[in-house]
């Protein structure tokens, strides 16, 4: 009797364990990409077991995968432009260039144009997990926790050194966070993608760049540029 | 009639959302918001209604809504945007009574005048009129009255008229006392503005042919780049300043930034997109962006023949732009691949908007399987002809005689029909065709009035080419003579006869009034007189 009791109770914390788990997945599986080109995938598909009198069941519960809701990623590539010779109409000469070969893909949420003159490294990461703006807080997946290194970059030729910086995945590409002094609230945080020319992507297919920025309880536009060089 | 609603209450209003498929509307409503310093959406298709809802800012729901009540994108976008959670104020106007409206509830006494058929001007000036509070008012001879009442009743203390404005708008405004700002050339008047706005280290860099938001927030100057390459006085301006970045907006002016960079060393960014955070992966998309009215230069060259009659080679041009054009050519002449001659203009030559124009150059040419390699130089205004054609054209053999000959007798202005008449006579023995061409100075500036069609006149007889113009008395002083070209000939389709000159301007008005009243008076003193003798007689 006492044997059973014991039983019963780990059966029932077992069963109340799975519940958590199940109801703490982000997104439901399966995906449908529709007008726009918006995708995201499928979380791995919780699983059950079922619970029976009298038996002692080893119930091993190993990571979930979660799709995330709180980045967003951009990639593509940047296609080159021409140099050339010419009079007021005529071509004498022309070369394919890439006019921003081996520059960044910048994105920010402010409406206006940042100040490029005066960007400035972000330092303290964190601040952004605990900003209204994005309230990731702690979360596994908040910002300190994927900027989680630092580097430098040039913009309008002056160096910007020791921001936050992130790694991506397959490790061709590297993202940075850059601020605009010039701007009063957290739209003032630009987003960079370093270009690297035709490296494999997260699809396995080439791009020049890949890039991620937090997304908002509210939804918010993303302006984009990239420096001519 | 204007339509206002407004959701109860509504706080002030936050952003601006405009509803409509006129540039002139998406315009003034943008104008608006930049002027107030309030963020700004259009819509830019039907389709693209409903998905502007979820990129609105949500942290600003008090929204101000201009809804064209002629060509909106969206019928009724304010239930939309209600079910949605925005509070709503809905103005429902077009056209000039949007512009009034909106140039009302701005609250200055501070306007810049354009023309509403060139685009690139109200761009430029979009910038400095946000930032110093000017509002920017639409204006074409047919609204021009609109705009004058709506002027006297509000005030004015500051009135500037940018680039090229119809005659009829300068002489309605000159009560006002404005500021003309036109230096005959789209760079050189947005150079102007760019001035006035004040030192800035950092510009906006467009070509003036697309409304979009930043352009129209005045948080920068917009300079001009050209499409394919940058204007000389540009790039010195910009090495003469302090400007250290320029913001191109848009891709297709990616290669004339990158010229501007190697010529200035500034640095250059490219706004080229956008995307709409929400998770996953997406691609960027292009920017909101609006086209407004621009006008192509496009000259052809229609048919080049010898006329072994007259010992003229005759060029026939044709304008197939929209506005009118200078031109000066350079014509190499060849017998079977041999050099014969080069002919060609000494002075640019006028060609009206979608309108043909013969040249006949004088030379006797000898010789087999002529051919001509033409190149011509055009442009908006005779000292910047920027474009260049260069055409390859066999030239065809005519022999046809042109025994047309003309005078031009007089120049006169009649204030009360407001028409402008040059009075030809055909001298010649033969029934021939004559166009007119008058240029004249309204307000230090010069204007050409060019006649649509050629005249028919017999021999012998005179015919008035008439223009139809308001001039007021400081246009009629600018103007003691007036420069006259008359292109003529026996051929409707090649009038290449010139007789040009300057003529005494003769005022006339309708003088029937007077003329009977000082009858009236004439025929009082002698009725008084002759009573008076018949008193005196019988006394």
């Amino acid at each position: 009797m006492e044997r059973r009791k014991v039983l019963s109770v780990v059966i029932l914390l077992l069963a109340i364990l799975l519940i958590i788990d199940t109801a703490s997945a982000a997104t439901p599986g399966g995906a449908t990409v529709g007008a726009g080109g918006t995708s995201t995938g499928s979380a791995s598909t919780p699983q059950t077991n079922t619970s029976q009198g009298g038996y002692i069941t080893e119930l091993n519960i190993t990571d979930a995968t979660q799709i995330t809701s709180r980045w967003q990623g951009y990639y593509g590539n940047v296609t080159g432009g021409s140099i050339v010779l010419k009079d007021s109409s005529n071509t004498f000469y022309s070369w394919s260039a890439n006019l921003a070969n081996s520059g960044y893909v910048y994105a920010t949420t402010n409406t206006g144009t940042p100040a490029w003159s005066s960007v400035a490294a972000v330092t303290t990461i964190t601040d952004l997990d605990t900003a209204s703006y994005w309230n990731f807080l702690s979360k596994s997946d908040n910002i300190s926790n994927t900027y989680n290194t630092t580097g430098s970059i040039t913009v309008a030729g002056t160096t910007v050194s020791n921001t936050a910086k992130a790694p991506t995945l397959h490790s061709n590409f590297n993202d940075y966070v850059i601020q605009d002094n010039s701007a009063s609230d957290m739209s003032e945080i630009i987003w960079v993608a370093a270009i690297n020319n035709d490296k494999q992507n997260f699809k396995s297919g080439l791009s020049d760049y890949e890039l991620l920025v937090p997304v908002h309880a509210t939804t918010r536009t993303y302006y984009f540029y990239l420096e001519i060089i | 009639m204007i339509g206002l609603t407004a959701s109860s209450a509504l706080g002030a209003s936050q952003q601006v959302v405009v509803n409509s498929a006129d540039w002139q509307d998406i315009y003034t409503g943008m104008h608006y918001a930049g002027f107030n310093g309030l963020s700004s959406k259009f819509i830019i298709s039907s389709e693209h209604a409903p998905t502007l809802l979820t990129i609105l800012d949500q942290s600003r729901k008090n929204v101000f809504l201009i809804e064209s009540d002629k060509t909106p994108f969206a019928f009724g976008y304010k239930s939309s945007l209600e079910a949605a959670n925005f509070n709503v104020e809905e103005i429902r106007a077009s056209g000039t009574a949007l512009n009034i409206e909106l140039a009302k509830r701005a609250s200055t006494k501070k306007f810049i005048v354009v023309d509403d058929s060139y685009g690139y001007n109200a761009i430029s000036v979009a910038p400095y009129a946000a930032k110093n509070k000017y509002f920017v008012l639409l204006a074409n001879k047919q609204n021009i009255d609109e705009f004058y009442s709506f002027l006297k009743n509000n005030g004015v203390d500051s009135l500037i008229i940018y680039g090229y404005t119809d005659i009829e708008v300068r002489t309605k405004l000159t009560e006002f006392n404005p500021e003309t700002i036109n230096r005959g050339d789209r760079f050189e008047n947005n150079l102007e503005m760019v001035k006035r706005y004040g030192s800035s280290q950092q510009i906006i860099l467009t070509n003036g042919e697309f409304i979009e938001e930043e352009i129209m927030s005045g948080r920068e100057p917009v300079l001009f780049l050209g499409r394919e390459s940058v204007p000389d006085q540009v790039i010195e301006y910009v090495r003469d300043s302090d400007i250290k970045t320029g913001v191109v907006i848009g891709n297709e002016l990616a290669d004339a930034a990158h010229q501007l960079k190697e010529e200035t060393n500034i640095s250059i960014f490219l706004k080229f997109g956008q995307g709409f955070g929400s998770g996953g992966f997406a691609e960027v998309k292009a920017l909101d962006m609006f086209p407004v009215p621009k006008y192509e230069l496009n000259i052809d060259i229609g048919s080049i023949k010898y006329n072994s009659a007259t010992k003229s080679l005759e060029v026939t041009y044709e304008n197939k732009g929209k506005i009118g054009s200078y031109l000066r050519s350079s014509i190499e002449v060849f017998s079977s691949g041999s050099r014969i001659a080069t002919l060609g203009d000494r002075e640019p030559v006028f060609v009206n908007r979608e309108n043909t124009l013969t040249v006949a150059y004088a030379s006797e040419l000898n010789g087999e399987n002529l051919t001509a390699k033409v190149t011509t130089l055009f442009g908006e205004v005779p000292r910047s002809l920027e474009r260049v054609l260069r055409k390859d054209m066999n030239i065809e053999l005519i022999r046809a005689p042109d025994n047309s000959a003309f005078n031009i007798s007089g120049v006169s202005y009649d204030k009360d029909a407001h028409k402008l008449r040059i009075a030809v006579k055909n001298t010649g023995g033969v029934a021939a065709y004559a166009n007119a061409q008058v240029t004249l100075l309204i307000y230090g500036e010069e204007n050409i009035l060019t006649q649509n069609k050629p005249m028919l006149i017999e021999p012998g007889v005179s015919m008035d080419a008439v223009f139809i113009t308001t001039l007021s008395d400081t246009n009629i002083e600018e103007n003691p003579l007036v420069k006259v070209r008359l292109n003529y000939g026996e051929r409707e389709s090649a009038l290449v006869k010139v007789l040009e000159g300057n003529y005494p301007l003769e005022i006339r008005s309708n003088m029937l009034i007077p003329v009977i009243a000082a009858a009236l008076v004439a025929a009082a003193i002698i009725g008084i007189i002759v009573l008076r003798r018949k008193r005196k007689r019988s006394a």
